[in-house]
């Protein structure tokens, strides 16, 4: 079985006043197996927020369903998903979403806080992923004191730190430079050589490129996906760019 | 582009920030509104030719100047967080390509428009409701006629010149910023101030030490000169610690609690802490502003209230008897100076009793180390707990008084504290030393007007010469006219009928002062009607103040409620995305807000119930001796004032969840 199975997702917005209906996501099919490491691509308004939100368990489908091993999100009650996205998922935001009251080292340890760990089990975790992410020197530094590339890893370490099923990241190189880009990524390879499950929603070919999967998504369904395979990072790179040309259409910007 | 597009960008401007514009306005109306009313009255016709209406003039002249001050603090306060809150909106102005100098005209056409609706607003209020408020005033102060509300246009001309002229400094200083400012600094305006404010445990020991020191001032007091005295220092004392406390004091306390790792990691703990010292970085001088204005809005209305309510207490302890006289020796005989009353008395139907008149003198002396020394007028302050009202009579009016017979020698005195005995073996008056007889009883002698603010000394000597000399080695220094001979002290209630009563005091009033020019005469009818004016006046001017600092409170609670919902709105997010449950979310940040909102409160009715002794002590120079009734009028007052409080913490709270919400 899957780690993920998305089933016949479906999500029709509906704007307050009744009337106009938005159809996001018309059918999406897709599964993701355990410790592979997929890219979704897609123009703007193709429904990657939208699907990543649903993911996230933050918003709910219209129609189908999502299962985390084995769970179908869509079921789990309100009062136990935040508990469910904690155990379960690790996320990492294109800003950050860090907390400018809470220092570096406070921010990492925030989901196991919540998950009311004991502070000797949170130390013992902290200490080795901190420097797994170079980001040992600035545990007492606050967000706003550091530069974005630390900003984003501490974010890293933030979603790696409950040791999630899942890490989803939206636009994670959205706000970096692209030395910081290119060391994120880098980043998110050797996690995922350690055996992490990673999703990645991406508009850049290059952090695409990295993933062993990419998938395209246009029009609310899943247009085509590309495997890595054995080819390299730059062989990869070149498959996408031409993919991305026929998927535009010739016409449609795709970043 | 037209003049007319700026104005219009003006309106809209203000429609969309409206959430923050109509407090300012409003707080701006009530400004001008209390302003208009005082001036009304202070420079007004209305009261001038009634009876203590110049008492009511000056008082109100007074409130004028306060309000004036607080109004251009308060003004300035409120614009500056209205401009901190809109600074990215000015920025984005500048990248889409208006020039300042459009922005400048924007400004000035906002900062004009919500300046003309503060200013006219008040000023209608001012004319619809002076009249109400007025006749308010003249009801608790017992005007019955000769008064008319007038409504002056040189009042309202006045009001209009000065507030304008605020305004108008306010709009400069807006224009300065945008001058000064890069449009990337703007957008980031109101992240600016975020940045860690100094908070070293030094600061935190310093705030500590004022506190501590404003603090024991306040409760070290024992004598209502010497309160007056230290009331400034102490108030100033504990205006600065409770500043650096805020500041300094509480996020060292949260550090602590935060270095305690078992404690903040913690889930309730942790968000709460970190929230709070973050909090206390931005909003500590905020808080310690409400923190003071609070206890000003209690202190005032507190003791204003129990003036009012007190003031029989207070006529009928300056007045131990209806009536009291003193009046030279020479100038009138005893028995003549009764018949003359008693005539006066039975011309206007009231009865005489308890007449009692005694010879004696008194006069203010300087007492420490068992010796009685003139007093030292220029440092008439800082030694005021040494004083003491002396009251000196022969032996022979003591012996009269108490059925006693006893006989001193020309080197001994008999010497009793109105508190109790004397209990060393001889004094030093002047330059002579006297040996001491215990005198055992009370000495039934009311001082009348003194005794409340000082204390009294009873001294009993040999001859009338002798306390003459006395009196003079003692006044010695204070140039006053040489005494030459013995008052007599006169002392009698009346009954009868209010008007009668009036009437006979009043021309007791004029005989006795055609007998002795020099003469001092009071009487409790006369005062009690002086004291209307004066305690309803301060009452009425306590209660507008009152009320005009809580405004300002209120505004500065609202204008925070709303700042921090934005930046809230934000955390909300980020927390619920990493998996804290919304209704938990809701929770801890409820809390913080309660605790932020509450400290000043909690610390305002600190230092009144520290500062209360103090209180009651300065109320005694107004002769309000009813300790009780002081107590009680405060803790109404605490009452009422906490009530309010949550009541706006309530409003402003809604408001905040809207935005939190969104």
């Amino acid at each position: 079985m899957a780690l993920l199975e998305v089933n016949n997702l479906k999500k029709i917005y509906t704007t307050r006043f009744g009337g106009q209906q938005c159809q996001a996501l018309s059918q999406v099919n897709f599964s993701v197996e355990e410790g592979e490491y997929v890219a979704i691509m897609g123009a703007s308004g193709s429904g990657k927020t939208t699907l990543l939100n649903i993911l996230a368990s933050l918003d709910k489908p219209t129609a189908g369903e999502v299962r985390l091993d084995g769970t179908v999100l869509s079921k789990i009650s309100d009062s136990k998903i935040s508990a469910f996205r904690r155990e379960n998922l690790g996320f990492v935001f294109q800003d950050f979403n860090l907390l400018d009251t809470f220092s570096i080292k406070d921010n990492i340890l925030l989901p196991l806080v919540l998950s009311r760990k004991q502070y000797k089990e949170m130390e013992a975790k902290l200490m080795p992923l901190a420097k797994r992410l170079d980001i040992d020197s600035l545990l007492e530094k606050y967000p706003y004191e550091v530069s974005g590339g630390q900003k984003q890893r501490t974010a890293v370490a933030r979603a790696l730190i409950t040791q999630p099923k899942l890490i989803l990241a939206d636009e994670p190189t959205g706000a970096l430079d692209s030395k910081a880009a290119q060391n994120l990524l880098q980043i998110f390879d050797q996690i995922n050589e350690s055996g992490q499950t990673i999703l990645m929603v991406t508009h850049s070919t290059q952090a695409a490129s990295h993933a062993k999967r990419v998938l395209f998504i246009k029009d609310g369904e899943v247009f085509n996906q590309l495997y890595r395979g054995n080819q390299t990072q730059e062989q990869m790179f070149h498959k996408i760019v031409s993919t991305l040309t026929v998927l535009s259409d010739g016409g449609v910007d795709i970043g | 582009m037209g003049r007319s597009f700026y104005l219009k960008l003006a309106m809209t401007n203000l429609k969309k920030n409206r959430n923050a514009y109509i407090p300012y306005i409003l707080g701006g109306m009530g400004m001008v509104f209390t302003y208009v009313l005082f001036l009304l009255i202070s420079d007004g016709k209305g009261i001038a030719n009634v009876v203590g209406g110049e008492t009511l003039q000056m008082l109100f002249a007074m409130g004028t100047f306060i309000i004036s001050v607080f109004s251009v603090i308060f003004i300035f306060y409120a614009n500056g967080f209205l401009m901190k809150r809109r600074k990215k909106e000015i920025a984005l102005y500048g990248i889409l390509g208006l020039e300042r100098k459009h922005v400048g005209i924007v400004m000035f056409y906002e900062s004009f428009l919500s300046a003309l609706a503060s200013i006219g607003g008040g000023m209608i209020l001012g004319v619809v409701f002076g009249k109400l408020f007025f006749l308010f005033l003249m009801k608790i102060t017992k005007i019955a006629e000769g008064s008319t509300f007038v409504i002056n246009s040189s009042v309202f001309v006045k009001t209009f010149v000065f507030f304008i002229i605020v305004y108008f400094i306010t709009l400069l200083w807006n224009q300065l910023q945008i001058r000064l400012s890069k449009p990337i600094e703007l957008l980031k305006g109101e992240e600016v101030g975020q940045k860690e404010k100094r908070s070293t445990p030094f600061l935190a020991i310093i705030g500590l030490v004022c506190l501590g020191a404003g603090y024991y001032l306040a409760l070290r007091v024992v004598n209502p000169l010497a309160a007056l005295n230290d009331f400034f220092i102490a108030v100033l004392l504990v205006i600065a610690g409770t500043y650096y406390l805020f500041r300094a004091g509480s996020i060292f306390f949260l550090k602590i609690l935060k270095k305690n790792k078992r404690y903040y990691y913690q889930t309730n703990h942790f968000i709460t802490v970190s929230g709070m010292i973050h909090r206390m970085k931005q909003n500590a001088t905020g808080l310690s502003n409400i923190c003071i204005l609070s206890t000003m809005v209690l202190v005032t209305l507190s003791t204003t209230i129990a003036l009012y309510v007190g003031q029989e207490n207070v006529v009928s302890s300056r007045n131990p008897t209806d009536y009291a006289l003193k009046i030279n020796k020479d100038k009138v005989d005893s028995k003549e100076l009764k018949n003359e009353i008693e005539n006066i008395c039975k011309k206007n139907h009231i009865e005489i009793s308890d007449y009692q008149d005694v010879l004696y003198q008194d006069t203010l002396i300087d007492y420490t180390n068992h010796s009685i020394m003139p007093l030292n007028r220029n440092e008439i302050f800082a030694n005021a707990f040494r004083y003491y009202d002396l009251l000196i009579m022969t032996q022979e009016q003591y012996n009269s008084l108490l059925n006693e017979s006893i006989a001193l020698n020309d080197d001994e005195v008999l010497i009793r504290f109105g508190t109790g005995a004397y209990k060393y073996e001889s004094v030093k008056i002047g330059e002579k030393t006297y040996q001491v007889v215990q005198g055992s009883k009370k000495i039934p002698v009311n001082f009348g007007a003194d005794i409340g603010a000082t204390d009294a000394i009873f001294l009993v000597m040999d001859t009338e010469e002798r306390i003459i000399q006395t009196i003079n080695e003692l006044n010695g220094k204070q140039q006053r006219q040489e005494v030459v001979n013995m008052d007599y002290q006169v002392f009698f209630n009346a009954s009868g009928k209010y008007e009668d009563r009036i009437k006979c005091a009043n021309e007791m009033k004029k005989t006795t002062y055609n007998m002795d020019s020099n003469r001092r005469y009071t009487n409790i009818d006369l005062d009690r009607e002086e004291g209307y004016k004066l305690f309803g006046g301060l009452v009425f001017l306590g209660f507008f103040l009152g009320i005009t600092f809580l405004l300002a409170m209120v505004m500065i609670i609202y204008f925070k409620q709303i700042s921090e919902g934005f930046e809230d709105r934000k955390r909300f997010d980020i927390l619920n995305k990493v998996g804290l449950d919304k209704k938990d979310v809701k929770k801890t940040i409820n809390k913080q807000i309660i605790q932020v909102f509450f400290l000043p409160l909690v610390g305002a009715i600190l230092h009144v119930s520290v500062a209360f002794k103090m209180i009651t002590k300065l109320l005694r120079i107004f002769e309000l001796t009813n300790t009780m009734l002081v107590f009680q009028c405060t803790l109404v007052t605490i009452g009422l004032f906490a009530l309010i409080y949550i009541f706006v913490f309530r409003m402003t709270a809604k408001a905040y969840y809207r935005i939190v919400k969104r």
